[in-house]
């Protein structure tokens, strides 16, 4: 059975070679707190999630709201396994598969097919399991005989499609899923969403990130609302958007005022 | 940072884990090289034959200059040159492997040695690459294989157990504090003249020994270049190496249990 849980999970950013006028600069910026380590310390550190505690499992479909800077990208990021937590623990079992972007590492010099079976290792498939899903792949990323070509020959548009159709040929156990997953244009848009949606749907447990309450309302059934790093509201889909409406309304305390 | 126990545990699955994924950075390290073959006709036998040229001419001048005999030095150098050139190239570009990579690393979860792998398994095809020149060279020297060419075997291995602490270490240092970079390829290019690849190590005087004694890098190329040259090195030469080697992982891996999962933090 496919399970995520943070017990307790915070993330720390220290922020390397920060100049004083880095360091005002961040006073005012919204996002996770900024602290200093002790009195004259040069360490300057961001709480980007402070400790949070989640639980999901089988048929949890989660959807993560809040501003920008509020730590989305940091918690996907941890249930994805590229951040280990600074404190806390992350605890999951299945396979995990993150979507943070569509352009996974595709080198330009080489070939659609060629980067399609890098990145298809790299994201967990092995070789034959990439052939066995390679017509899906063409078909979906609509490229043809492009594939036999150095990447560097496409467009924008074929580069977002050959990563795409990579990207959502995968069986995850988990899906980690950000909103920036984003498919061209308008046409390849409407099909992209279907992929998306069966993909979701191969899924066991999901993680969505995403400023768009269609989307979260369309597939999620549990939510959370994230502001500096720590969770404001938890619940259904309902309660969270009712808390995070409550929120935008309120006037901005903002980070200054964590700032000491 | 820094107060976090070392997890040896994830260091393992990350290093044995990688290893496995032989798939990956055997493709990884094969790409690479393919890449430098595209839209050239001989791709990285560019580099190949660049080196070749020099070996030819510093063989002449220096056997000359040396009244030494063509035919002793040009093996010696040519052997001595192409490991050279693999464990510096390895030495620098392991400083950016992973600094390289930022984007995968901040986007999917994988064991961080495929890259390290990768890195070493490239320089060794170039190395084959290379080899081109020394037995051209050994032709015309009328070198003969003999069993102890065999050597060359386990010597390559010491050499690759010895690539994969070194590369892990520097590229994690190397992401945390980007000026070493700098630092390693300043070093290496007054350590081509102070190791014995242009000389003999018998040739420095005795205040000089240490440098030759007390350098790691004269282990490894000695290693490699006295096999290539019908002779099996000497026993301090591959203990000295093992010895590096213990030391090296010794060195290694407390370091990288403590701070891989610092890593993509530090990118």
């Amino acid at each position: 059975m496919a399970s995520l849980v943070f017990d307790n999970v915070t993330v720390d950013f220290v922020v390397y070679g920060s100049s004083r006028s880095f360091r005002s600069a961040l006073r005012g910026a919204t996002g996770g707190l900024v602290r200093r380590e002790g009195a004259g310390s040069s360490r300057v550190t961001v709480r980007a999630l402070d400790g949070l505690n989640l639980s999901l499992g089988h048929g949890d479909r989660l959807g993560i709201i809040g501003h920008n800077g509020a730590g989305k990208t940091t918690l996907l990021r941890v249930c994805a396994g590229v951040y280990e937590p600074t404190g806390g623990r992350v605890i999951s079992e299945g396979r995990i598969s993150s979507l943070l972007t569509t352009f996974p590492g595709i080198d330009l010099d080489d070939s659609g097919y060629e980067n399609i079976i890098t990145i298809g290792m790299f994201l967990g498939m092995s070789f034959d399991e990439i052939q066995a899903k390679m017509p899906d792949i063409e078909e979906c990323s609509e490229l043809g005989e492009y594939l036999t070509l150095p990447c560097r020959t496409y467009s924008t548009g074929m580069l977002i499609r050959l990563g795409f159709a990579i990207a959502t040929a995968v069986d995850p156990e988990i899906l980690i899923l950000d909103e920036g997953l984003s498919a061209g244009d308008a046409r390849f848009t409407e099909r992209a969403a279907g992929r998306i949606r069966d993909l979701i749907q191969r899924s066991h447990v999901l993680v969505l990130a995403s400023h768009s309450e269609a989307l979260i309302r369309a597939y999620c059934n549990r939510a959370i609302l994230l502001k500096e790093g720590r969770l404001m509201a938890e619940g259904s889909v309902d309660e969270v958007f009712d808390a995070y409406g409550e929120l935008a309304v309120a006037p901005e305390s903002g980070a200054e005022a964590a700032v000491t | 940072m820094g107060v976090m126990a070392p997890d040896y545990a994830a260091a393992y699955r990350d290093l044995v884990g990688g290893l496995q994924q032989v798939g990956i950075w055997g493709r990884l390290g094969i790409q690479e090289t393919r890449r430098r073959y595209r839209r050239t006709v001989i791709g990285p036998f560019w580099t190949t034959i660049s080196m070749g040229i020099f070996i030819l001419a510093a063989g002449l001048v220096w056997s000359t200059l040396w009244r030494q005999d063509l035919t002793v030095f040009l093996p010696y150098l040519a052997a001595g040159m192409i490991t050279w050139v693999m464990i510096t190239a390895l030495l620098l570009e392991a400083c950016d492997c992973f600094i390289k990579a930022e984007f995968m690393l901040k986007q999917i979860s994988f064991p961080y040695s495929i890259l390290v792998y990768s890195l070493v398994w490239r320089n060794f095809i170039v190395f084959l690459h290379n080899m081109l020149i020394f037995i051209a060279v050994a032709v015309f020297a009328g070198i003969v294989p003999s069993l102890a060419t065999l050597a060359v075997v386990p010597a390559l291995v010491l050499v690759g157990l010895n690539a994969v602490w070194f590369t892990l270490l520097l590229g994690l240092l190397c992401t945390r504090f980007r000026d070493l970079q700098q630092l390693i390829s300043s070093l290496l290019q007054v350590g081509i003249f102070v190791t014995p690849v242009f000389w003999r190590p018998e040739q420095i005087t005795d205040e000089f020994a240490a440098l030759v004694y007390l350098n790691p890098l004269y282990y490894m190329i000695e290693l490699v270049r006295q096999p290539l040259l019908g002779q099996v090195a000497p026993p301090e030469i591959w203990l000295g190496s093992i010895a590096i080697a213990v030391c090296g992982w010794a060195l290694t891996l407390p370091f990288y249990a403590r701070f891989r999962r610092r890593l993509p933090y530090w990118l």
